[in-house]
């Protein structure tokens, strides 16, 4: 049974390129047929996280409008071979395509991988409505500032209301020594305004921005995003993984009991 | 069939019957029926006050007659009206009234929660079975009671009725407005964090401002003696 998975937040800037790329990623080590389709049309960056940049032909709006064939557009990543990427369209904009077009796309889609990533653009305008047309299930991306909650409510009732039935949360950038301080709201508070499942909580690292830039995303990796991403992943796959212990500083000591602990 | 039997005399809101006093109430019946069969799409779906002339009837018949006209045509006869001044005017009155009465039942529920960028307006009182996060407005010429959290946007009162209040089980409202008063919650400095403890306040008005108190015997008690000293000054 093949799952279209819409990754979103409202807000501009809280990680859902980020999330697409390394959640791809990291459903695809598990060995899952992968496509992450970017569509924000107009301003694509997928393609630069995920380092696939030159590899474009053709696009996302070729492959609607019939220029070219599905295959023709899909660029297979060379570092795991279950991962595509349909790239969006530079030159054009978000009316360029309509949420019917989308729906038949994903559609058609589903015969051939088991996960569809959509990253949707930020706001709640035409390219919303374009990512959420196939959507069986969302993930809603924020960060723990006010200012991303109230935009993730925002999202969160009219995901309701376009009746995407699963709808789970995704905070990024969590800063633990903010947290403790008082500072920053906790995993536990976002939660509870939002009162929405929680599918990943990953902390603040300066490993992303890197793998950003180098267009290697860090899903599975050592580091502690790494890490989290990749929990994702398998709790996508729908493995029950408890929550990593972001609190603790990471001595040799702490992981070995950390392996213990149950959450 | 004679038609002369009942004639129908209407405006938007009345219908007069003009029934003949000679026939027998039988035969009367069904001229009736035929006569408003012909009319039904005319009058479908009105909502109309009714009147009768010409002929004497007793209750039971009355209600026959009343029967026999809803039967058969689409009209709903809200009240029978025992004046007959043939002024539309009167007749909207009556069935204004009338639908008052009807609409006045329990307030209206909400189930679920309203999230940022949702909007409730009612006419009436409402009770909301969940929260109401910040970002989301609550529009009510009644009361508003929330059980949950209050965090957005309330508005009671809104049609000028100063006797509104709102209560909440966590009341932390970005604004509360009743009739034509406003107070807003102090910008917390640090993060809304989730100390959420059940702490139920109510909002009224009193001395001209907003009062938002927790629910205890003295406040219920605060609130019923303002109600009177409004009634008290109006009369």
């Amino acid at each position: 049974m093949s799952e279209v998975i819409v990754v979103t937040s409202g807000k501009g800037g809280v990680g859902k390129t980020t999330a697409t790329a390394n959640i791809g990623t990291g459903l695809a080590k598990l060995n899952h047929k992968v496509v992450m389709i970017d569509t924000d049309i107009g301003l694509r960056n997928l393609d630069v996280v995920m380092g696939l940049e030159n590899r474009i032909v053709y696009n996302l709006v070729d492959v609607i409008e019939g220029n070219c064939r599905k295959k023709q557009a899909l660029i297979r990543d060379k570092r795991f071979p279950n991962l595509y990427l349909l790239p969006s369209a530079q030159t054009r904009d978000k009316t360029a395509v309509t949420p019917e077009q989308m729906k038949k796309l994903t559609d058609e889609l589903r015969e051939h991988f088991d996960y569809i990533l959509l990253d949707c653009p930020a706001g709640i305008e035409q390219g919303f409505k374009n990512a959420i047309a196939g959507a069986d299930r969302a993930i809603v991306v924020t960060t723990p500032e006010v200012s991303a909650i109230r935009d993730a409510d925002r999202i969160i009732g009219l995901l309701e209301s376009n009746e995407i039935k699963k709808i789970e949360l995704l905070i990024n950038r969590l800063r633990m020594d903010m947290i403790r301080r008082g500072d920053m709201m906790s995993v536990d508070d976002v939660v509870e305004i939002l009162a929405a499942n929680l599918i990943g909580a990953v902390p603040d690292d300066e490993g992303v921005v890197i793998s950003t830039n180098q267009g290697e995303p860090l899903a599975g990796e050592e580091t502690r995003a790494g890490q989290a991403f990749l929990n994702i992943s398998r709790r996508i796959i729908g493995e029950a993984v408890p929550l990593m212990e972001l609190s603790k500083p990471e001595t040799f000591f702490s992981r070995m009991t950390g392996l213990f602990r149950k959450n | 069939m004679n038609r002369n039997t009942v004639i129908i005399k209407s405006n938007k809101y009345g219908l007069i019957v003009i029934l003949d006093d000679k026939i027998p109430f039988d035969e009367l019946l069904l001229d009736l029926a035929d006569k408003f069969k012909e009319s039904a799409n005319f009058f479908k779906n009105a909502k109309m006050a009714v009147s009768f002339r010409g002929r004497v009837m007793t209750k039971p018949q009355e209600k026959m007659v009343v029967d026999t006209i809803v039967n058969n045509s689409g009209i709903h006869i809200l009240c029978i009206v025992d004046e007959i001044p043939e002024h539309e005017e009167y007749y909207r009155q009556a069935v204004e009234l009338a639908e008052e009465k009807q609409e006045e039942g329990d307030g209206m529920f909400h189930r679920g929660t309203l999230r940022a960028g949702q909007v409730l307006e009612t006419e009436h009182s409402v009770i909301i079975l969940g929260d109401v996060n910040p970002g989301a407005n609550v529009i009510s010429k009644g009361n508003i009671i929330v059980l949950g959290s209050c965090r957005g946007n309330v508005y009671a009162g809104a049609s000028g009725d100063r006797g509104c209040i709102v209560a909440a089980l966590v009341m932390k409202p970005i604004q509360v407005r009743i009739a034509d008063k406003i107070a807003r919650s102090a910008i917390v400095k640090r993060v809304d964090t989730c100390e959420y403890s059940m702490d139920p306040k109510i909002a009224y008005i009193k001395d001209n401002h907003i009062y938002v108190k927790q629910i205890s015997r003295d406040t219920l008690n605060d609130i019923s003696e303002e109600e009177e000293n409004t009634s008290d000054s109006v009369q």
